[in-house]
């Protein structure tokens, strides 16, 4: 005989388990410290490659002013712009993932705290199972 | 506003009822009026123009997530980019790259935008976007709209550039590329993208403040704000954007964002109420702003008319009933 109650806790349990809260409680498995290290370390790499990809584009676009005017450029100067550009970028970024991962992170835990919550009053609950149609419980179960 | 009000219950209710099918239904759209898109502005590969290609990648579209679509795009636009040439395949591989990693990446809820924004724009309605979002989500979907519009550039800079791109030839590099990029990133793209930056910010900001009808007032707001960047952007760029069409499309725009806003949040704002309150931390100021009822919950609501002589069901005994003398002699005998 399914127990109502049971039935209705475990049906909100499996509604955290998918969908966007279930990526949330697979955060919550982290450490704060950790989860952040890891978005932060792949926001470097990925962003590197997107300024990368952007002077590709720009120098794509400019090739014949760029080929013609590169012999009075002072490439010191240019690289040190350049550097400069890049650090900025990846600060900004850097610095938006950090607040971005710290807040999801957070939202993460306070999801995974309910979610523990609900389990709790799920045992506390019974233990009557539901059985299969067709099927009867077994004995001693 | 109370009939746009029922309404709006009324379409909710459908939608909850059948949400499944016009999910699908909305992904098979979307899907089909971003694929016809592509076709239309570009059909230089005969693969990648494929109707039956088309029909089969949309009806994918409607069981994948919506996320699909944008990527069924990107296909698309790619493998058209390769026709033109290896340059401007390279070119569309790099810049969906550059937005994915950069800046879709960080709102992966509002991917689907980046289809809709190009089909919105082809067909003159370019501001619906940008004011729906600034009503109903984050400034971070502007990430998504910018990047709608620059797809929707690089698409319209192989199409305005065909004929040269093919009298140049395809070992001309740096003129190819110039004009690809240089048509990616003109004038008037960067004015559009500026433009439905400043209507996602203003109307977001406009929705979100206390005042009466703030959700409806932040509607014209943003077509406005829209207008003002299309002018400047002719003024001091010549960029040459129509303005009869634009400010067309921009009021059509903000009628639909408009209905369906007041279907969506009908306030009643007459009946404002401004509270205050404390509890041991604070000092609440508060205003409660009460919804427009529907004619069905006010038919609940109200008490039904009585015929004289009439009573209520849950009516307790009549007033004339009660011996007023008796219970005055009962409760002072019991003194």
């Amino acid at each position: 005989m399914v127990n109502p109650i049971r039935f209705e806790q475990m049906a909100s349990l499996a509604g955290f388990e998918s969908g966007r809260d279930g990526k949330l409680l697979r955060i919550a498995r982290y450490y704060k410290s950790d989860y952040i290290a890891v978005q932060m370390i792949k926001t470097f790499f990925l962003t590197t490659i997107g300024v990368v990809l952007v002077i590709g584009l720009f120098a794509a676009g400019n090739m014949n002013m760029i080929l013609d005017s590169v012999d009075d450029w002072n490439l010191t100067a240019v690289a040190a712009v350049l550097l400069i550009a890049y650090i900025v970028i990846i600060a900004v970024y850097l610095a938006v993932t950090y607040l971005t991962a710290s807040r999801r992170w957070t939202r993460a835990r306070k999801i995974a705290g309910i979610y523990e919550k609900k389990l709790r009053e799920l045992e506390l609950t019974g233990s009557s199972e539901a059985v299969p149609a067709g099927k009867t419980k077994r004995k001693g179960s | 506003m109370s009939g746009l009000a029922e309404f709006g219950k009324r379409m909710k209710m459908f939608y909850a009822r059948w949400s499944v099918y016009l999910d699908m239904l909305f992904k098979l759209v979307l899907a089909l009026a971003s694929f016809i898109w592509i076709r239309a502005m570009t059909g230089y590969s005969s693969l990648f123009s494929n109707v039956f290609l088309m029909l089969v990648l949309a009806i994918l579209c409607m069981v994948l997530p919506l996320t699909a679509i944008p990527v069924f795009d990107g296909i698309l636009i790619v493998g058209q980019a390769f026709s033109v040439g290896l340059d401007a395949g390279a070119v569309a591989i790099a810049l969906y790259l550059v937005l994915l990693i950069l800046f879709l990446r960080f709102v992966p809820d509002d991917a689907w935008e980046v289809a809709a924004m190009p089909v919105l724009t082809w067909i003159g309605l370019p501001v619906l976007l940008p004011v729906w979002c600034g009503l109903k989500r984050k400034p971070s979907a502007l990430l998504a709209v910018d990047s709608g519009l620059v797809l929707y550039g690089f698409v319209r800079a192989l199409h305005a550039n065909e004929e040269k791109l093919t009298e140049l030839g395809s070992s001309a590099y740096a003129s190819r590329l110039k004009l690809i990029i240089g048509g990616t990133f003109s004038d008037r793209m960067v004015v559009l993208i500026l433009a439905a930056t400043a209507v996602i910010i203003m109307v977001y900001s406009v929705r979100n403040l206390s005042a009466d009808n703030a959700f409806l007032i932040s509607v014209p707001f943003g077509g406005a704000v829209y207008l003002a960047f299309i002018l400047l952007g002719n003024a001091v760029l010549h960029t040459g954007m129509n303005l009869v069409t634009g400010i067309i499309g921009t009021v059509a725009a903000c009628l639909i964002a408009g209905i369906l806003e007041a279907m969506d949040t009908p306030l009643d704002y007459k009946k404002s109420e401004h509270l205050q309150f404390e509890d041991d931390e604070y000092y609440y100021y508060v205003k409660a702003v009460p919804k427009f009822a529907s004619d069905s919950d006010k038919a609940a609501t109200e008490p039904e008319e009585l015929m004289p002589g009439e009573k209520r069901a849950d009516d307790g005994p009549d007033r004339h009933d009660v011996d007023y003398e008796q219970k005055l002699e009962d409760s002072l005998k019991n003194l």
